[in-house]
């Protein structure tokens, strides 16, 4: 089997959320020489593309995007420790620590969120849903996450997201992370008015937003936010 | 109290394997068992097979006795016995009244095509709404006979002051989202005119602060609770209902499947609709559920794949189901677009004729951002659904089909629109010059579709 088959076997796992087949896929690739950030960009990734596209024209649904992730996560245990040290950076997609914000337990749009940017392959931290100001600080100083991410479909859940960010400067590590707002109770103006770095509009948006964040190695804060799906 | 019993005693089962192992696996079976897979028709946004309705209503039914619904709270399962099930779907119909005197409003069970018109339950809808605002959008609502039951937006700030969750600061909201509102009806000269409350209410203080207490909502109005898709419920969700119950009120419940979620594509939400307003009404102890089967990727029931959910869940409910259900209205555009308008009469015209009793709307812009949502809005769903009884499904599935087209591509990119104050005069109570023009444009639309508008 030649890379590209190897490649396109990577992408299938991903694709299929062929969890128990991702390891062995996974070994296949290392056991033919390829370099695993070529696995994880050539291979995995694309597994990945497809899926959110897969998605969005609703051919696949939650439970099918959930076992593409497992997938992904199955096989990037075996490539990670692999990658030669200095070069993590070529596939680093960072941390991230989710939940809803406090008060509201809607977690169908986070928890998509979540999963997708486990298949876009970042390390996702999911913190569930009413969750406490301090909560997603302590999580994200603990794992040293990139970014914070909250959702709110309720407006009075809201503030505390800028309680979040203003909590985060008073305790002077407001530059350690980006923080990223969405659901429906939140918009760009809200975004720009609590200081937040980031809004998407959809589930792909918000995962584009983070990618964004660490491939462009943006500065932290953002003097202006960022928007990914804004209307007219 | 056996409801409550099970929040302590009922099977454990984490939350995660409930929607992975249990609602994402158990609805894949039952679309399976009875055939139900790619039944989905995007060529006809409303079924016009109804026996199709009548075998998801069988699943649904087995859907309900073997997941039952999850408390959050214990992570423990909350299940319905089946002969009790089975005998509250056979028992007498109940017709639930709110309101009071000559603003009364009876809700009855209705047939697909039934030629008496659902009851409208029309207004804010969880659109945030600022203090100076809340009375004259409401009222602006009410001044419509057409418009039985009022319904709410979110109060985000109690005398100015921002309102979080879980607060004091809720706790006081609840009373004056209740205040403002009476003076609102009293204004439009329907002191007694039912509405539901306390619609901003996120956790239980808000309904605490301002259902049944002096000055605030009475016992008449419509309590409004809550579950988490899918079938999931909490404390503060069940105090709301077991306390408008304990004062002489009549709960009624919010459950919103989701397309694309763990019950998996059209077919799956309307089966948990279907599921969730048999199932919830005996756990809660309350008069009815809401359900809009909302699409993942958007967060609205306008689109295509949610309003063949929504009809076909609805269509099955009032052929097999002799109780009420409510349907709901939740557009993606603001106001002063037609694109608004065209979200407004696709899914007002889909629930009427599909047997919904009580339809609540119209959640413009998906209450996204403060004030944007006006009184025409909810004034054509009115004039919709009151034209609508005795429409054929065919006709309405025609309707529609002309209709989509006009605003499907703008999903990922959906117009804002206007604040109410730009485009609404509420000296006058009359709409802006172009924003009538719009709401004249889409009814001449619908007109010449064949939509008789009879107001």
């Amino acid at each position: 089997m030649g890379t590209s088959e190897i490649l396109d076997e990577l992408s299938k796992v991903v694709i299929n959320g062929d969890v128990s087949s991702s390891k062995k896929a996974a070994e296949k690739a290392l056991a033919a020489g390829i370099d695993p950030i070529e696995a994880i960009n050539g291979g995995l990734s694309k597994g990945m593309e497809v899926v959110g596209k897969k998605f969005e024209d609703f051919e696949i649904f939650l439970p099918g995007v959930m076992l593409a992730a497992d997938a992904m996560k199955a096989a990037l245990s075996v490539l990670r420790p692999k990658i030669i040290e200095g070069n993590e950076k070529e596939v680093k997609q960072g941390k991230v620590v989710i939940g809803t914000s406090t008060g509201d337990i809607h977690d169908i749009g986070k928890n998509l969120v979540a999963t997708m940017l486990a298949v876009a392959g970042f390390e996702v931290h999911d913190l569930g849903s009413d969750v406490k100001v301090l909560d997603f600080i302590k999580k994200a100083n603990e794992v040293n996450a990139d970014i914070i991410a909250m959702s709110s479909l309720m407006f009075v859940s809201t503030p505390y997201q800028m309680d979040v960010v203003r909590s985060l400067e008073d305790k002077g590590v407001r530059d350690k992370y980006f923080v990223i707002i969405g659901g429906g109770a939140t918009s760009p103006e809200w975004t720009e008015e609590i200081k937040a770095d980031g809004w998407g509009r959809s589930v792909l948006d918000g995962v584009d937003l983070c990618k964004r964040f660490i491939a462009e190695n943006m500065p932290r804060p953002l003097k202006k936010p960022l928007y990914v799906g804004v209307g007219d | 109290m056996d409801t409550l019993e099970q929040c302590f005693a009922g099977k454990p089962c984490e939350t995660v394997d409930w929607d992975r192992k249990i609602i994402a696996i158990k609805t894949a079976e039952k679309l399976k068992e009875h055939g139900l897979n790619n039944t989905y028709d995007p060529k006809n946004p409303i079924p016009t097979n109804v026996d199709l309705a009548d075998d998801f209503f069988n699943a649904a039914i087995e859907l309900a006795l073997e997941t039952g619904m999850l408390c959050l709270d214990t992570e423990r399962i909350i299940k319905v016995d089946e002969n009790e099930l089975k005998e509250w779907i056979k028992s007498p119909p109940i017709e639930p009244v709110y309101g009071k005197y000559s603003d009364q409003v009876r809700i009855s069970p209705r047939k697909p095509e039934d030629k008496n018109p659902a009851i409208t339950h029309l207004g804010g809808i969880g659109n945030p709404t600022s203090e100076d605002l809340w009375v004259q959008l409401h009222q602006s609502v009410a001044q419509y006979r057409t418009v039985d039951v009022l319904t709410l937006g979110t109060l985000y700030t109690v005398y100015g002051t921002t309102v979080r969750a879980d607060t004091p600061y809720e706790l006081m909201m609840g009373l004056q989202e209740a205040k403002l509102t009476k003076e609102s009806t009293r204004r439009a000269g329907r002191a007694n005119m039912p509405t539901s409350m306390i619609t901003s209410s996120v956790t239980d203080l808000g309904h605490f602060g301002g259902y049944g207490v002096p000055g605030g909502a009475d016992i008449t109005d419509l309590a409004v609770t809550g579950t988490v898709s899918e079938l999931k419920t909490n404390f503060h969700y069940l105090n709301k209902a077991i306390h408008a119950r304990m004062i002489g009120g009549k709960p009624y419940v919010l459950h919103h499947p989701i397309v694309g979620g763990f019950g998996g594509g059209p077919e799956g939400a309307a089966l948990i609709r279907i599921a969730a307003s048999i199932l919830v009404p005996l756990i809660y102890q309350a008069e009815f559920v809401t359900s809009q089967c909302t699409d993942a990727r958007y967060g609205i029931n306008t689109s295509r794949t949610s309003i063949w959910a929504d009809s076909l869940g609805a269509l099955a409910l009032s052929r097999n189901y002799n109780k009420v259900f409510q349907g709901q209205i939740s557009p993606i555009a603001g106001p002063c677009t037609k694109m608004l308008l065209y979200e407004t009469a696709c899914h007002s015209i889909n629930e009427a004729v599909s047997g919904t009793s009580i339809i609540v709307g119209v959640r413009s812009g998906m209450g996204r951002y403060p004030d944007h949502w006006t009184c025409l809005e909810d004034k054509l769903s009115a004039e919709i659904i009151k034209s609508s009884g005795g429409m054929k499904l065919d006709q309405a599935n025609e309707i529609v089909k002309n209709i989509l087209p006009k605003y499907e591509g703008e999903f990922k990119n959906p117009p804002k629109g206007k604040i109410a104050t730009d485009c609404y005069d509420f000296k006058s109570f009359k709409p802006s010059k172009e924003w009538l023009e719009m709401y004249d444009q889409v009814r001449k639309e619908l007109t010449d579709l064949g939509m008789a508008l009879i107001f």
